[in-house]
């Protein structure tokens, strides 16, 4: 049945040959439609990413929320206050301890790096950092520290991993580097697991709390933040830090961005449309001859509306081959206009969601256009032949 | 035996502004065997176009049975008709209806595409009936190139190159001169009997029917003879 019908494909070329220049201008139109679609999505979710990523970077971690014990709370103290976070948030994993300003140094290849901070192991999870070599954090039995160290700290190291932790009240312990991380930082810093800092170095002044937690929305952190207030005996001691602001600019500025692109997405759609409609209807009208002519032979009128769609889906195909890479490469460029250039480390992605949307809307678009050039090639009557 | 094509008193009945009806045909009864040429003379608004419109099965009767090989096709479902239109009718048309675009051999291809032929095949059989008719050092000459006779060849060249059972030829000589006229019917005729197609050909020249095994009078819509 369909080679039977393999002439359709062939008549379909003929007629976009045929008729170049209002081709051409259909092709254009629809270039413009997929290329808009395709970049509205895929620079969109792409600077998202590279907000949360900014945000990630700059925080330390994803979500929304960042609550500082100040200081001389104790582990276990620290762990209450997780778990109540925890149950105020509904969830296990929704928060995490994180101690920063450790008092200690670690000295990686002889380089001393003063920037020492203490992570929970399962910080991992919602931490998603490439690591660039060897692992993250991974629980080893012995007596040495993992280390992580940040880009930074490698270079300043000369990447010799020979390295050790020396607290500042406590003594000197041997440590490995099990990874090095692109945080994004141009100062070097080291992270080492939670477990491995002393008891003691929980109440010096130097060390700082924080208490990381997913909070869904500004309402419940108002509500955290009111819960650890009241509950707290030092109220100064409670300091909310709202990373999700910075997230939230982003995203608000990508949404205005997207909103823009969507319209413009969708005039470009409805105008691809437009074209190819006013392309097929004066292509059937110039081709009603061969049509007639084809009806004659024996072709059905569905197969005369098959050829006028597949024509314009011809067309659409070949604006979308062109089309992609040019959003590909305009993607990039809006991802680097949008995101500070020390976050933008690497390309960003280009989503394959997006790019099918893309081919698709320029199809849908291309497909609605000769919907009424389909119909009416349809509708030819043959009987009409004999009268001229 | 099966007749080829059999008019069993088709009608056709045109409605007019304000309600009124003209009837183009009134009863028409006609039968074609296989090899058969039979003419369909009358003058202008006589019903001949209509007559070959519905045998052709490019129209269909108001009223009355069109039987196409023993077959009814009168209210048969359009994909029925489309079938046996391209199994078994080939058309040459008075203004010749070649597209402009394409050479006279592409023209003569283009049912042949249409109905799944080979590439090969279908341009051995093009060439063969395109020189047939004497236009073989003509094949990429577009119809905008050819004279009126020349054009009118290509046109019953596409309509034989399928090899039709039947060819509808509504005034295939209607935009000739005399000279071109009787060389494009003798074209016709002698093509037609080579490949043992019947023709029904519609005319308002009496040396054209002349061609013609039978002779059919159509006057105001109905059979004279």
């Amino acid at each position: 049945m369909i080679a039977r019908r393999r002439w359709l494909l062939g008549a379909a070329l003929l007629g976009v040959r045929r008729r170049p220049f209002a081709h051409a201008l259909a092709f254009l139109s629809l270039c413009g439609a997929v290329f808009t679609v395709a970049l509205v999505g895929s620079a969109g979710s792409a600077t998202v990413s590279a907000v949360q990523r900014q945000n990630v970077l700059e925080w330390g971690w994803e979500p929304t929320v960042q609550v500082k014990l100040a200081h001389g709370v104790e582990a276990g103290e620290a762990e209450r206050w997780r778990r109540l976070l925890e149950r105020s948030l509904g969830g296990a994993g929704a928060a995490e301890i994180e101690l920063r300003a450790v008092p200690g140094r670690a000295i990686v290849g002889g380089t001393p790096i003063d920037d020492l901070r203490a992570r929970a192991p399962s910080a991992r999870r919602v931490w998603p950092l490439p690591v660039l070599s060897g692992r993250w954090l991974e629980r080893e039995e012995g007596p040495a520290v993992q280390l992580v160290v940040n880009e930074a700290a490698a270079q300043a190291a000369g990447r010799l991993w020979p390295a050790r932790v020396r607290w500042l009240e406590g003594g000197e312990v041997a440590a490995i580097v099990v990874g090095v991380v692109d945080d994004g930082k141009a100062a070097p810093e080291a992270y080492l697991p939670l477990e491995a800092v002393p008891a003691g170095a929980w109440r010096t002044s130097a060390a700082t709390i924080h208490l990381s937690a997913r909070a869904a929305s500004e309402a419940d952190l108002l509500r955290l933040v009111g819960m650890l207030q009241g509950s707290w005996d030092d109220a100064g001691a409670v300091d909310a830090i709202v990373p999700t602001s910075t997230f939230r600019r982003g995203s608000e500025a990508v949404a205005v961005v997207a909103r823009i692109f969507l319209g413009v997405a969708a005039a470009t759609l409805a105008l691809g449309a437009l074209t190819v409609a006013n392309v097929g209807l004066a292509s059937v009208r110039e081709r009603t001859r061969e049509l007639l002519l084809r009806k004659a032979f024996g072709a059905q009128g569905w197969e005369l509306a098959l050829l006028v769609a597949l024509e314009a889906q011809l067309v659409a195909v070949a604006a979308a081959a062109l089309a992609l890479p040019l959003a590909y490469a305009a993607n990039l460029a809006v991802v680097q206009l949008l995101v500070e250039p020390r976050f933008a480390v690497g390309a960003p992605g280009f989503p394959w969601e997006w790019t099918a949307f893309g081919v698709a809307a320029g199809m849908g678009a291309a497909a609605w256009g000769a919907l009424a050039p389909a119909v009416r090639a349809a509708r030819l009557a043959v009987a009409d032949m004999m009268r001229e | 035996m099966t007749h080829l094509l059999v008019l069993e008193r088709v009608s056709r009945v045109v409605g007019l502004p304000g309600g009124r009806a003209l009837v183009v045909l009134d009863e028409v009864d006609l039968t074609l065997d296989p090899g058969e040429i039979v003419a369909v003379v009358g003058p202008s608004g006589s019903g001949k176009s209509t007559l070959l419109a519905i045998a052709g099965l490019l129209d269909r009767p108001t009223s009355g049975e069109v039987w196409v090989a023993g077959h009814r096709a009168a209210r048969a479902a359009e994909c029925g008709r489309c079938r046996w239109r391209e199994a078994t009718f080939g058309y040459v048309f008075q203004r010749f209806w070649l597209v402009p675009h394409l050479s006279a051999l592409e023209n003569v291809e283009l049912p042949l595409a249409q109905r799944g032929i080979g590439r090969r095949e279908r341009r051995e059989r093009s060439v063969a009936m395109l020189a047939r008719l004497g236009l073989g050092d003509r094949l990429r000459h577009r119809p905008a190139e050819l004279s009126g006779g020349e054009q009118q060849r290509v046109g019953i060249a596409r309509a034989l190159a399928p090899r039709p059972k039947l060819v509808v030829a509504d005034e295939p000589t209607g935009s000739l001169d005399a000279a071109a006229a009787g060389e494009v019917i003798a074209c016709l005729v002698e093509a037609a009997r080579e490949l043992e197609a019947a023709v029904l050909l519609a005319t308002h020249d009496e040396r054209v029917a002349a061609a013609a095994d039978r002779i059919l009078r159509l006057e105001a819509g109905r059979l004279a003879s």
